[in-house]
């Protein structure tokens, strides 16, 4: 049962990477290497939350396998590796979570002191959720290219 | 091995008539400025001039890469000369990016001249898309979609999703293609994919309508100049870094703004 969730899963975040790829107008070659970096991602992710991780350490945790991917892929098509590891980290954009805090924001508006705790409660939560997600997503695809697509500088 | 620390270290090139030199620094600088317009990160602009610059005969280059624009100077000898390259717009377009990959290596294998290097430039720079249009539209739709899945949308949400992301793409298509501001188009297309998204909302559809409105705006996330500046700040690049962290949280803002305006229209409604 879990598994077919995190092979739905996969699914799902391959066309989400590929569609975006495909906004980015990437090359027809790497439209595979996009979905399978994302795909991947997205399930590793969905596989330590079902284990009871918090998300952004899961997020982390994906975000590195596609951050590997991608150098893989870039190495095999000799093509800038952000080509993957950018579409592939598009399915674990925190848009829900964001899109969560900006309606609290807006109900702010129409509260009164005794609901307005909760709701500035949920927006803070909510923002501050969404930036340490975004942040796990970046750091993770960028480790494996920092470590190890060290060229010998020439500038 | 020994890395060399200054111009004056590499002259053991013959150095450049001075026409070849002009030459040089146009070719090496246009495929910077290729570069930077269509969404490269700061070192892969530096390297890649460094290295058709060198390859192309030249004995150094100095580089400083703006947000804006280029700044470069080639050495050649006891010659040098220097060149401000301007962008003149700012898209994403991997294949630009990839086509350029592929030119710097051909040219440092030896395998493209100071000629061929300028026609494969031309034709790169009139590339122009590498998909039909509506193929965009339907796979941004499928792609918005997809994700509302992934947010545990069911089946109807997922059709009203295809239906306002693969609209609202078709909206900042045609503002984009009559060059309105960036940020107006940001919030415009938010707004619209809000408005189309409300449809479901309003017909109740699906096991949560608003998880349409939450997919449907993903089209203009800011991937690209959030994950450049993630990069060029941990590899020291602070002042392209800088702005482009603002350009993303620009636009992430333009967003949130179409969504403020849409639930308020929505709300005359009783949404």
């Amino acid at each position: 049962m879990i598994l077919f969730t995190i092979l739905e899963d996969a699914l799902w975040s391959a066309v989400v990477s590929v569609g975006f790829a495909i906004l980015f107008q990437a090359p027809r070659k790497t439209l595979f290497g996009c979905a399978v970096a994302g795909g991947f991602g997205h399930a590793v992710r969905r596989f330590f939350i079902t284990l009871g991780m918090a998300i952004e350490s899961a997020t982390f945790l994906g975000a590195l396998v596609i951050g590997f991917w991608a150098l893989y892929f870039s190495r095999r098509h000799k093509t800038p590796s952000t080509i993957f590891s950018i579409s592939g980290c598009i399915p674990m954009i925190p848009g829900l979570t964001a899109y969560g805090a900006i309606q609290s924001l807006i109900n702010l508006t129409s509260s009164t002191p005794d609901t307005g705790v909760f709701i500035v409660y949920d927006a803070i939560l909510g923002l501050i959720r969404t930036g340490l997600i975004l942040m796990a997503l970046t750091l993770g695809i960028l480790i494996p290219r920092l470590v190890f697509q060290r060229e010998k500088p020439v500038v | 091995m020994h890395v060399p620390l200054s111009p004056h270290e590499v002259i053991q090139k013959p150095p450049l008539p001075h026409e070849e030199l002009t030459d040089v620094i146009k070719l090496a600088m246009w495929a910077g400025q290729l570069l930077l317009q269509y969404g490269a990160d700061t070192a892969r602009i530096e390297e890649t001039i460094h290295r058709i610059g060198t390859a192309l005969g030249c004995d150094w280059l100095d580089i400083i890469v703006l947000p804006e624009g280029i700044i470069a100077t080639t050495v050649s000898g006891t010659e040098f000369r220097t060149k401000v390259r301007r962008i003149v717009r700012m898209a994403v377009n991997f294949s630009v990016l990839d086509e350029i990959n592929t030119l710097s290596h051909q040219i440092v294998q030896g395998k493209a001249d100071r000629f061929t290097t300028r026609a494969e430039l031309r034709r790169i720079s009139d590339m122009g898309h590498s998909y039909n249009r509506w193929v965009v539209v339907g796979m941004v739709g499928l792609g918005c979609a997809a994700l509302s899945r992934l947010i545990g949308g069911d089946f109807a949400v997922f059709g009203v999703t295809f239906f306002a992301s693969a609209g609202a793409m078709f909206i900042r298509q045609e503002m984009l293609s009559r060059h309105i501001n960036m940020m107006v188009v940001v919030v415009t297309t938010s707004f619209v994919a809000q408005m189309l998204a409300s449809v479901g909302l309003l017909l109740n559809w699906g096991n949560n309508p608003r998880l349409a409105l939450a997919a449907s705006v993903l089209l203009l996330v800011p991937g690209v100049p959030l994950v450049n500046s993630a990069q060029d700040i941990f590899q020291g690049f602070l002042t392209t870094g800088i702005a482009r962290a603002i350009n993303g949280t620009l636009i992430t803002l333009g967003i949130a703004i179409g969504v403020v305006f849409a639930s308020s229209f929505l709300r005359l409604g009783g949404f």
